[in-house]
């Protein structure tokens, strides 16, 4: 993991070492970007690992989840389950240039993810040895996460800034919060859930530190008002990422006692499915002024 | 538009007499030739009007080709037109016409389609743009040795308009797949055989018109010499006018390059054939009309003696501005002959002077000293001889030719600004030593070295007896220090005798001391504190303050490496709108020479004056020193009018290499006139088409300065 460090350090410094040749001026001499962008992310890794109902009734545990996929019961305690074709992830930033061509500024996400708990408890065994399984504890929690990042970056030196291609570098926090205003069921009988059998600490936020990498292409609109087309590149730096701690316990299914999702569990999972959630493709409009 | 063509014409006409007898025909007053009178409507008709009536009146041309046809002649034309060279109603162009009047007495239509316009332009040539518009070079004119011959190269001009040979070019140009070009010498790209033809068919118009078929072989001869300078006069101690000034032989060398032009040169890749074969081909030509008549002028020989000495004059400014101040020297040398005390001329001296002194002291003498075997005639001389002279020795002419020139015009301000500005230079020879000096010329020493020689051929009788060799020596040298002469009198030694009659004079010295002063509080700029340096930086980035004069951005757009002219066009249009909103308007004048229905003489030659003060600011390469302007009073009249003038000079580059590919980029410059400081913007450079964004982003950095 620490490597991880250095690799962002690297980065850090081929961000600044990139405009050694920087223009001396700005374009209209605009020093200041707001920018408000829609960022997509396809569901690209989870795409083939789409959690299923196996034809013998087991239920596929790879792939559940990763941020789209959801699955709930309906009014008639049926099992709904699907995924969304993408992640839609809301930015909106600030950015100042300075020495021309370099970039410093800051830069606020939002999104929705989808945390899909899906828990299978083992009832017995078949002749062949086989684990019989049912599921319990179904149900998607929604996640409000909120990214606040510096970035630092700067333009390609062949033309004046703010122009065309914009590489930059982010630093910062990811913060899960639960929405609360949700009614999450865990099983066909529970028609409410008590938030406190649901989740720990359901009110506190899962903080994760992030990094990405961005790359952005401006096409002028007007002289102010350009149209960015990017990338984005996010990792998730939360080093533990297997969520097979601290599970809830089983017998809390057949003793009908709460078995609420200890915070651990949830943030590894969190940092689980959101590594699978790393490349982003960005649109929007940027104001130079 | 004809009538107004005509009425334009007559009112040219009627003022022309008027003008020649305002102007003295002795040019003791020579100032550079400015037009005069109404200006002619092919200056006041857009660009599109201009292209709508060609494509009206071109024939040969396929339709589909007219547009683009009428629209590269046009631009080519209006650069042309808009160089600020071009010349109207002066006496130069007066005569040009009259001489094409007589030619085309007989061809009453063929004269009202046909303009004439002198060029000023140090190179032998004319050309015929596609609407009969005909231009001749100063450098033509300064060239010639009579009316006639001048009446031959019209007439050789005018078949060129008659025959259609543009068109036929273009035509050929068009099926050969050729990229079409705006350069007005590629413009006359004429094949060869169109030079037989237009030598041939000029024949007709000269014979009829009554000149000497004796003339036409020297034309040629004229053409074939026209890189020497307009006359071949040896060099001999008068060039450097002051008969105290000795110049040792050994810094000339024994003869001048001979003079090498032939006629028969490899033609293959000129577009005109070599004169051999011209002249042989004429010659039949010749044969074939009667009756030759025996006149080399119509018009009296006062007045063609008159223009050209206009255009030698214009010749030695036009050296001076383009920095060849060789060729100037040595061409003010000829005409001071015919021109003595002539205030121009000695001005030029001065200045040309001062500029190689300073130029030197620069570290650029080879931008004016350069392929000196090249050189022909007698000017090699010069040229070997300014080669031979040191950096101190250089600075010494200088001085001494300036003074020359100063005490024959003491009243001149002009004049003794630019000797000062020489004795100036001096501060800035490296290790030269004031006090070298000496206070007699070298001749006088020369005299007195003999004098003191025949004293001590008689005290050496006298051997005082008991003196050893060095109470000798010791004795000789204190007899040779009264002689007021240390310096050796050897060749090299040459040029402490120069200032003879300066050394001792106050101002001489004051001025000297005074720039040293200057130069050692310069010096003392670098060690500035960390603070004092960035108060330096920020007021470099300070505004500019004052006024702007806006000239004729220099905008090409170019598509896959090749000039595009509908961009081009696009590209000037955008500009023209984008400057009133980011310039500060209430400063702003713009002199740009626009071809439009506002266009007055008045302004034209203002823009003119300002486009020779680019030019020679160009070709100028002086260092840190001040500039000298060359059309100094008419320079002055106009910064009067502004108030500390900058001229603002744009050029912008567009590309455009794939559909996604597209480039623009900028940069300007801005001249302070009054010191002649020349700043730049920053480097504007942005990947996209020619649209207002980026075309009004180059308009906003030009003038973020302001």
């Amino acid at each position: 993991m620490k490597n991880l460090y250095l690799i962002i350090f690297a980065c850090l410094l081929f961000c600044f070492s990139q405009s050694t040749y920087g223009q001396s001026t700005n374009f209209f001499n605009q020093k200041n970007i707001f920018s408000v962008r829609a960022s997509f992310n396809p569901r690209l890794i989870p795409i083939g690992q789409n959690g299923n109902y196996t034809d013998d009734g087991m239920y596929a545990n790879e792939g559940v989840g990763r941020g789209t996929y959801y699955q709930y019961y309906d009014q008639n305690n049926k099992l709904v389950g699907g995924d969304q074709k993408f992640n839609l992830m809301l930015n909106a930033s600030y950015k100042r240039i300075y020495n021309s061509d370099k970039v410093i500024g800051v830069e606020f996400n939002y999104q929705k993810h989808n945390l899909t708990i899906n828990e299978t408890a083992n009832i017995g065994f078949t002749e062949d040895d086989y684990d019989i399984s049912k599921p319990f504890l179904i149900s998607t929690p929604v996640f409000n996460t909120y990214d606040i990042q510096i970035l630092l970056g700067s333009f390609s030196d062949a033309v004046l800034a703010p122009n065309q291609h914009l590489f930059t570098y982010g630093l910062g926090v990811r913060m899960f919060s639960l929405d609360q205003d949700q009614n999450y069921r865990i099983d066909s009988e529970t028609p409410i859930t008590d938030l406190d059998d649901f989740l720990d600490d359901y009110e506190k936020i899962f903080i994760y530190t992030r990094f990405s990498m961005n790359y952005t292409y401006r096409m002028l609109i007007t002289k102010n008002l350009s149209l960015d087309l990017g990338l984005n590149f996010n990792i998730g730096l939360y080093q533990d990422m297997e969520a097979v701690d601290n599970l809830p316990m089983e017998y809390g299914y057949f003793t009908g006692e709460s078995a609420a999702y200890s915070r651990n569990f949830v943030r590894n999972k969190l940092g689980h499915e959101t590594f699978f959630n790393m490349l982003y493709f960005r649109t929007g409009l940027s104001f130079a002024i | 538009m004809k009538s107004q063509y005509i009425r334009s014409f007559f009112v040219a006409l009627f003022l022309f007499p008027l003008i020649l007898n305002a102007q003295e025909t002795s040019l003791t007053q020579f100032k550079t030739s400015i037009s005069i009178g109404k200006a002619p409507v092919i200056f006041t008709t857009s660009f599109d009007d201009k292209v709508a009536a060609k494509i009206e009146s071109t024939n040969n041309i396929k339709d589909d080709d007219k547009e683009e046809y009428a629209r590269y002649t046009n631009y080519a034309l209006n650069s042309l037109l808009q160089s600020g060279l071009v010349l109207y109603g002066d006496p130069m162009t007066v005569f040009v016409e009259k001489v094409a009047a007589k030619l085309l007495a007989n061809e009453p239509n063929l004269e009202k389609e046909l303009q004439f316009y002198v060029i000023k332009s140090n190179i032998t040539n004319a050309l015929c743009t596609d609407p009969g518009v005909i231009f001749i070079t100063t450098g033509l004119i300064s060239q010639i040795e009579n009316e006639a011959q001048l009446a031959y190269i019209i007439a050789h001009e005018i078949v060129h308009y008659q025959e259609k040979h543009l068109e036929e070019s273009f035509n050929k140009s068009k099926e050969t797949n050729l990229e079409i070009t705006t350069s007005y010498e590629d413009l006359v790209l004429l094949s060869k055989d169109h030079e037989f033809e237009a030598d041939a068919n000029a024949l007709k118009l000269y014979h009829a018109a009554g000149y000497s078929d004796k003339e036409i072989n020297t034309v040629f001869d004229v053409l074939m010499y026209s890189y020497l300078t307009f006359d071949e006069v040896k060099i001999d101690n008068s060039f450097f006018g002051n008969p105290e000034v000795y110049i040792p032989e050994s810094y000339f060398p024994e003869k001048a390059n001979p003079i090498l032009a032939f006629e028969e040169y490899d033609d293959s890749k000129s577009t005109h054939p070599n004169i051999r074969r011209r002249k042989d081909a004429i010659a039949n030509e010749i044969e074939k009309y009667r009756d030759w008549k025996n006149n080399s002028h119509f018009i009296e020989t006062e007045e063609f003696s008159y223009v050209q000495n206009i255009a030698r004059f214009e010749s030695v400014r036009e050296n001076l501005m383009r920095s060849d101040y060789i060729k100037s020297l040595y061409e003010i040398y000829i005409l001071e002959k015919e021109f003595p005390k002539n205030e121009f001329l000695q001005t030029s001296k001065a200045l040309a002077w001062l500029f190689m002194s300073q130029t030197n002291l620069s570290g650029k003498k080879r931008s004016f000293i350069k392929k000196i075997d090249e050189k022909e005639g007698s000017i090699s001389m010069v040229y070997s001889f300014l080669s031979k002279l040191s950096s101190e020795e250089m600075a010494l002419m200088a001085v001494r030719q300036t003074h020359d020139i100063h005490k024959e015009f003491p009243s001149s301000k002009r004049i003794k600004e630019i000797r000062d500005e020489a004795i100036s230079a001096l501060a800035h020879v490296r290790r030269f030593d004031i006090n070298k000096l000496e206070k007699i010329s070298y001749l006088d020493a020369i005299k007195l070295r003999e004098e003191y020689l025949t004293d001590t051929v008689q005290t050496d009788t006298l051997a005082i007896e008991g003196e050893s060799k060095y109470d000798k020596i010791k004795r000789i040298r204190a007899k040779q220090s009264s002689t007021k002469s240390t310096t050796e009198l050897i060749d090299e030694n040459f040029s402490a005798f120069l200032l003879y009659d300066l050394v001792g004079n106050r101002e001489f010295n004051e001025i000297y001391e005074k720039e040293i002063e200057k130069i050692k509080n310069e010096k003392g700029y670098t060690s500035l504190s960390k603070k004092e340096r960035k108060q330096l930086k920020k007021e470099r980035n300070k505004k500019l303050e004052g006024d702007i004069i806006l000239i004729t951005p220099q905008l090409e757009a170019n598509y896959k490496g090749n000039f595009d002219l509908d961009k081009t066009l696009l590209f000037y249009d955008i500009m023209v709108k984008e400057i009133p909103k980011y310039a500060p308007t209430e400063r702003v004048y713009d002199n740009s020479i626009a071809l439009a229905e506002d266009f007055t003489t008045e302004k034209y030659n203002e823009a003119c004056l300002i486009n020779s003060y680019l030019v020679q600011k160009i070709n100028l390469n002086n260092g840190e020193f001040k500039d000298q302007i060359i059309d100094y009073e008419d320079m002055q009249g106009l910064i009067k009018k502004f108030n500390n003038p900058y001229l603002v000079l744009i050029s912008g580059e567009a590309n455009k290499s794939s559909i996604f590919r597209n480039s623009l980029s900028g940069k300007a410059q801005y001249i302070e006139i009054s010191t002649g400081n020349v700043l730049k913007s920053n480097y504007y450079s942005v990947n996209l088409k020619i649209r207002k964004a980026s075309v009004g982003g180059l308009v906003f950095e030009v003038f973020s300065k302001f």
